[in-house]
């Protein structure tokens, strides 16, 4: 069919030939490179919804099994700066945790709303604590203060889109105690 | 006119790559790998680049398959997105290089056209002369003739008028002819 913006028929002749020249080939270097990046694309997101609250809940296992198991005066040998320190280190640890996305604050009503506004009063209150000891050794200030942001994560973590835990009510009486527990 | 492209897709391998299904993806990568690398060949004239756009105007349309809404057919929006990657690189390219040109005003004594040349057997040749135009003239050629595409829809894919995508495609195929017969002479010389 002539091709209706080439009038002349020498250009169309050349029009043609130029649709004849066969079609080249990428090489078989251009799929992988795709699927690479295509994969790299696919994958965190899902992933991150789908293990975060389990990498989460072992990560505080880690930081909790070692505190239950310690006594809060610390092994023998172990000074009370030592244990300081690694109860600041526990909870710098924790509010890292603490401030990720997938460990925002729950936008709850009900118990475990109110469960957060009463973990955070206390640590509004063990934070004013520590403000007053000054530079003076608080241990039990700071293990306090690891206890609290502890049960957060946990609260949270079982709150948490596709968490760990089960509904709302599955955790009450756990988080009730750990709240008043301590 | 039909280009390489014009191949249906049916709606369910559709509807899977947009699921973000390996095997799906890969397979209308197969489909279209090599009518988009050619489109992409021929307007840069280079394999490496041309490559470069392959990748990236595929992996634009795995990811904005959401967005297609079946107002065209998918072959034609997905040459759609080679040309603009192509053409993107094309002008990014001239603004590294100054010295990159198009076939103007007087460079072709349009009342002095060489014969059509006997063009069967001489796609070295013609791949060749195509390759020497100036990319943006070899662009506009290579989308009116092949790719069918109108004189409006090339000056807007070009950010150009029409009536250059006109004066482009009467020079750039008349210069096209010149070499080709000389390049002819030369082979049968």
């Amino acid at each position: 069919m002539p091709d209706p913006t080439l009038p002349d028929r020498g250009d169309q002749a050349l029009a043609a030939a130029l649709r004849a020249l066969p079609l080249a080939d990428p090489g078989d270097q251009a799929w992988p490179r795709l699927a690479r990046q295509l994969r790299a694309r696919r994958r965190p997101l899902p992933a991150l919804r789908r293990w975060w609250p389990l990498a989460a809940a072992a990560a505080l296992a880690l930081v909790l099994l070692p505190w239950a198991t310690t006594p809060p005066d610390g092994e023998p040998g172990t000074g009370r700066g030592d244990l300081e320190a690694g109860l600041i280190a526990q909870s710098q640890w924790l509010e890292g945790l603490l401030a990720t996305p997938a460990l925002s604050p729950p936008e709850r009503d009900g118990d475990v709303a109110l469960l957060e506004l009463g973990l955070q009063a206390r640590l509004g209150g063990i934070d004013a604590a520590l403000a007053d000891a000054g530079p003076a050794p608080a241990p039990a200030l700071w293990q306090a203060r690891v206890d609290t942001l502890a049960q957060l994560a946990a609260v949270r973590l079982g709150t948490a889109p596709g968490g760990a835990g089960g509904s709302v009510a599955d955790h009450r009486p756990v988080a009730t105690t750990l709240l008043w527990a301590n | 006119m039909s280009s390489a492209f014009a191949i249906d897709v049916p709606a369910d391998l559709l509807a899977a790559a947009r699921r973000g299904e390996a095997r799906a993806q890969e397979r209308l990568y197969r489909l279209f790998e090599r009518p988009a690398y050619t489109l992409a060949l021929r307007l840069l004239a280079d394999p490496e680049d041309a490559r470069d756009v392959l990748h990236d105007a595929l992996l634009a349309v795995f990811g904005r398959l959401h967005q297609f809404r079946g107002e065209c057919p998918f072959w034609a929006w997905l040459r759609q997105v080679v040309v603009n990657t192509a053409l993107m690189r094309l002008r990014r390219r001239r603004q590294l290089d100054a010295r990159e040109a198009i076939v103007g005003d007087g460079d072709e004594p349009l009342d002095e056209r060489a014969p059509p040349p006997s063009l069967a057997a001489e796609a070295a040749v013609l791949e060749r002369a195509l390759a020497r135009l100036p990319a943006t003239t070899r662009s506009v050629v290579w989308l009116a003739c092949v790719e069918g595409y109108s004189h409006p829809e090339i000056a807007a894919s070009m950010q150009q008028s029409v009536s250059f995508s006109k004066s482009q495609l009467a020079r750039g195929l008349a210069r096209l002819r010149r070499m080709l017969a000389t390049d002819t002479e030369a082979c049968h010389a």
